[in-house]
């Protein structure tokens, strides 16, 4: 599957994969107008008021300690900062919370509700490409006394939902009530990439909602975890089916394997010349697949100018969505319903031969965000290295052509000649020794003594081994050479490291 | 000298460089352009842009051919009407291009009508080349001659109008407002330089040695192109590269590239230093020493030269000095692969409501800048890759849905045919592969390949030209420039 939606044509498609990194707590700050909804307490409600105060008391409130390392300066573990959100308990004395609420985490607290005591908590499983984190406490049989909450059915359109959690606006328990707006599969904003079923909700999701349950005739609808920018009154909150594919993953045990992903990247088919050339009949349906991506396990099964006729028996239509109750969705929310190292029936025209073919699924293999990971660097005489990776192409901003190709366009355009891994000149540390060099970062290394550099072991190999009077730096699309005198170089490195506090010359 | 005196002295200088020698008749060599211009839209190949008018300026000049108006080359560019007034009446004449060199920056016009010189009077060429002090600028405004004082700060290399070469200017700063539309400078009544661009209140003067000598030329039917070298390269600066390259001391230009087509192609290497050109060394920026203007950027020497001389030039190859001379091949805008200063009627072509161009620098787009790198700006063409076809837009219609929203990517091949040019596209757009059309995009993330049938794609265009009128849905190329010879890159 590719890293944006079907439709999304003329977005730069680059700007998906570099989509800016979303606060802690995503959803927009605004003011609290939903209050009057509830307040028409009639008689009916008071049994349902009175079961809700049951289950409100397996709502927690966390806090986090997270600790998020600069991509720019790699040698530095990073600024320690402070994120609130909800969570509630579980069946197995655990809190089911979002994965943004405890990322990078470096200390976990919550609060029950009603219990002014804070208790440390762990995480045990952690699922980014969803937003969804398990947690418990470090006291055993904390969480006996409470109710776990169950995880109900998708809701249907129009239904009444209730919010419970703890936003911003106060420190206790505050509830929100609104219907279910739309069901959709939507993009995730702490995870940029990653795409999955969720339920729009006109409920006020407010930061530090982040993690609290979405209920429904007592039962657990959702998870809300992320707002949507300028809009108003739209709230998003995590489906039973994303959740109960996060909780069977982390119970399969071996670790969190994630969601999987085709990594193929399929055109609309719109265009009835389209569908005429690929041999598809009248009535026939499908996309066509334009790319399949080196390392997808779905290379050697699925070929380029492939027709995807149906996945998983769902019959998918020129715009590559599948028939959902009187809707429609997008085909990954079918792929979500496997698990990593299963694999998918997909119906598949090739050649005018209509193929049924076992495609094997796996986690995407496109570079993802990274968390709870410090950068790789290695400084040598000030001239910082780092690999090229998601994160440094981010801190460009896009904008830097030859990083942009060598990162995205070569796979597309000379598969054969990639090389899984590239080097950057990030920066340089200033000092005399460096004054004189074409760069101060921002290139690609390409060989060092003449040396090619794919890792950071290839740049330490390079000067360790040099004997000669110079290093001699070449970079990829940038012509000039850098040297450095070696005997110089090697008599500033302690020095540069000491000046700009680099307690460490290199982290592999 | 005492206070007295030199109050004394001063009193009887200063009118004499506020109101120069010969100053009180400037308005007899200098006339006003008021130019109408219009641009074709890059965008929408087949119209062109909304016409503009530009309000400029121009010197009367005597050339080999008689008289003509002197101005710079950008205020008469793509000029659709050109009308002249003089000695600030508002009564105005039809004038004619007579020559337009980007690469100069300099334009002749002139008046056919009978009669129209006998009121205006040749400005006299100063001799001495000037690189500082005062200049006075001079222009009508309504019925009287404007002057303004000009300092000339310094003289500076920039690129030529043409965007490829290279030429001198000389830096003023003048309180003039929006000036640097062909305005004289003149010295003690003698013209002195042309203004051909103003940033703020920095003037920029084409020196009136250089007008002079290009006049000389100007009317020449084969005027031969500017010379220029097109290389990449590095300062020697430093002491460490100094010593790597086994140099005595920072002098040169380390060559980091040498691109297909250039002059020095085949010739210099990725490696060499480049230690002297025409015989005057580089310093370690490349600045060579010039008898009249001091420091100034290697290019320009080039630039004096044309299209056929042989540079003299001194490299530093391998620890040992080379003495090479370099034929100089001219370099102009339409020989780069990604042409710049277009000026001509965009070629273009419709099919189907899919609108192909040539990727020029007026029309980058963010998608094949970056396949192309850095050598977007300096690649030649060669055989099999003249230009760059881009599907540019799509006009929506019923026959081309699917592709709607196509923009701004490159074509690899249609029909199975590589594109090069337009020609290229009609041509293979006249042998569909059996019932569709299969035009294959570089690869790219969002559509690699547009499938159209092909028997509606006459009817479709016809039918889309007269909707989003087009008068025309094709434009060929003119021919192509003669490729230069192959050589191996540095």
């Amino acid at each position: 599957m590719r890293h944006r939606p079907l439709h999304l044509s003329r977005a730069f498609a680059a700007a998906a994969l570099l989509a800016a990194a979303p606060p802690a707590l995503s959803a927009p700050a605004r003011g609290a107008t939903k209050a009057d909804k509830a307040d028409k307490a009639a008689t009916g409600k008071a049994a349902e008021l009175r079961a809700d105060a049951v289950l409100e008391r397996s709502v927690v409130r966390l806090t986090n300690t997270s600790q998020r390392a600069d991509w720019r300066t790699p040698w530095n573990p990073g600024r320690p900062g402070a994120g609130s959100g909800s969570g509630f308990v579980i069946e197995g004395g655990k809190i089911l919370t979002n994965a943004h609420v405890v990322s990078d985490s470096k200390n976990l607290i919550f609060h029950i509700h009603g219990d002014a005591n804070p208790h440390p908590a762990r995480i045990v499983a952690i699922g980014h490409d969803c937003d969804l984190a398990l947690v418990e406490p470090l006291e055993p049989g904390l969480l006996d006394r409470l109710q776990p909450l169950r995880i109900g059915e998708l809701p249907a359109i129009g239904a009444e939902v209730k919010t419970f959690g703890y936003p911003v606006g106060g420190r206790w328990l505050s509830s929100t009530r609104g219907v279910v707006s739309r069901i959709d599969v939507i993009s995730s904003v702490h995870s940029p990439g990653s795409t999955h079923l969720g339920i729009q909700t006109d409920a006020a999701i407010n930061p530090g909602n982040s993690g609290g349950p979405v209920l429904a005739g007592g039962e657990v609808v959702g998870v809300a975890f992320q707002g949507a920018g300028a809009l108003e009154n739209v709230g998003y909150f995590i489906p039973p089916v994303v959740v109960k594919h996060f909780l069977d993953d982390v119970a399969a045990g071996d670790g969190y394997q994630g969601f999987p992903a085709l990594d193929v990247q399929l055109a609309i088919l719109d265009a009835p010349a389209a569908r005429s050339l690929a041999g598809m009949g009248p009535d026939e349906t499908g996309v066509r697949v334009d790319f399949v991506h080196p390392a997808s396990p779905a290379k050697g099964v699925l070929q380029k100018g492939d027709i995807l006729l149906a996945l998983d028996g769902e019959v998918l239509a020129n715009d590559g969505t599948f028939a959902f109750g009187d809707q429609r969705l997008q085909l990954q929310a079918i792929l979500d319903r496997f698990h990593v190292g299963q694999s998918i029936r997909a119906r598949v025209l090739r050649g005018g031969q209509r193929l049924e073919l076992m495609v094997p699924l796996a986690r995407t293999v496109y570079p993802q965000k990274p968390f709870e990971v410090l950068p790789a660097y290695v400084v040598y005489a000030g001239l910082v290295f780092a690999p090229m990776e998601r994160e440094q192409v981010v801190n460009t901003g896009g904008k830097d052509n030859a990083i942009l190709y060598e990162y995205l366009y070569r796979q597309l355009e000379q598969p054969e000649t990639v090389v899984p891994t590239r080097v950057l000149l990030l920066r340089t540390l200033d000092h005399p020794v460096n004054s004189a060099l074409p760069y101060q970062g921002g290139v690609i290394v390409e060989t060092i003594n003449g040396a090619p550099i794919h890792t950071l072991a290839d740049v330490q190999a390079a000067f360790a081994k040099n004997s000669g009077r110079h290093h001699v730096l070449e970079f990829m699309h940038a012509e000039a050479v850098a040297v450095l005198d070696r005997a110089a170089a090697d008599a500033a490195h302690p020095q540069i490291l000491r000046d700009y506090a680099v307690p460490k010359d290199s982290r592999p | 000298m005492s206070p007295a005196r030199a109050a004394l002295a001063l009193s009887l200088l200063l009118p004499l460089t506020a109101h120069a020698r010969g100053d009180g008749d400037l308005g007899a060599q200098i006339v006003n352009l008021n130019v109408t211009a219009q641009q074709w839209d890059f965008a929408q190949p087949w119209a062109k842009a909304s016409p503009v008018k530009r309000y400029a300026y121009a010197t009367v000049v005597q050339t080999p051919a008689g008289p003509a108006l002197l101005t710079a080359a950008t205020m008469v560019q793509a000029a659709t009407v050109l009308q002249v007034t003089k000695n600030g009446s508002n009564l105005e004449s039809t004038a004619r291009v007579l020559v337009e060199d980007r690469e100069q920056n300099l334009a002749l016009v002139t008046v056919d009508a009978p009669g129209f010189y006998d009121d205006l009077r040749p400005a006299h060429f100063a001799k001495k080349p000037l690189t500082a002090g005062d200049v006075t600028l001079a222009r009508w405004r309504g019925s009287q001659v404007e002057t303004a004082v000009g300092r000339v700060a310094r003289p500076t290399v920039i690129d030529s109008a043409s965007g490829v070469t290279d030429m001198v200017t000389l830096r003023v700063s003048t309180d003039m407002a929006n000036g640097g539309a062909g305005e004289p400078a003149f010295r003690r009544g003698e013209l002195v330089g042309v203004a051909q661009g103003q940033l703020g209140s920095e003037l920029s003067l084409v020196p009136a040695g250089h007008v002079e000598a290009w006049l000389r030329t100007a009317g020449a039917d084969e005027r031969p192109w500017v010379g220029t070298l097109g290389l990449s390269e590095q300062p020697v600066t430093s002491a460490v590269l100094v010593d790597w390259l086994g140099l005595d001391k920072a002098r040169g230009l380390l060559i980091t590239g040498v691109p297909q087509g250039s002059s020095a192609c085949g010739q210099l290497r990725r490696g060499d230093v480049l230690l002297s050109v025409d015989g005057l060394p580089l310093d370690g920026e490349g600045n060579v020493e010039h008898p009249i203007y001091g420091r100034l950027y290697y290019e320009y020497l080039v630039g004096q030269r044309r299209e056929g001389d042989r540079l003299p030039v001194q490299l530093w190859r391998e620890g040992k000095a080379v003495d090479l001379q370099l034929p100089l091949r001219s370099y102009r805008g339409e020989h780069w692969l990604v042409p710049t200063d277009q000026s001509g009627p965009p070629p273009y072509l419709m099919a189907g409501g899919l609108v192909f161009r040539e990727l020029s620098d007026s029309t980058p787009t963010r998608s094949t800048e970056l396949r192309l790198l850095s050598g977007l700006q300096r690649q030649a063409q060669r055989e099999g890759r003249r230009r760059i076809i881009v599907l540019s837009q799509v006009l929506p219609d019923p026959y081309n849905l699917g592709y709607h929203g196509q923009s701004d990517e490159a074509v690899d091949k249609i029909n199975g045919q590589p594109i090069d040019s337009i020609d290229d596209v009609a041509a293979a757009l006249t042998a569909p592969v059996g019932a569709h059309h299969i035009i294959e995009l570089w690869p790219n993330p969002v559509l690699m390949t547009v499938v159209l049938e092909a028997a509606g794609l006459e009817a479709a265009t016809a039918r889309i030209a007269e909707a989003y009128g087009l008068p025309s849905p094709v434009r060929l190329a003119p021919a192509p420039l003669p490729l230069g010879p192959a050589c191996e890159a540095g």
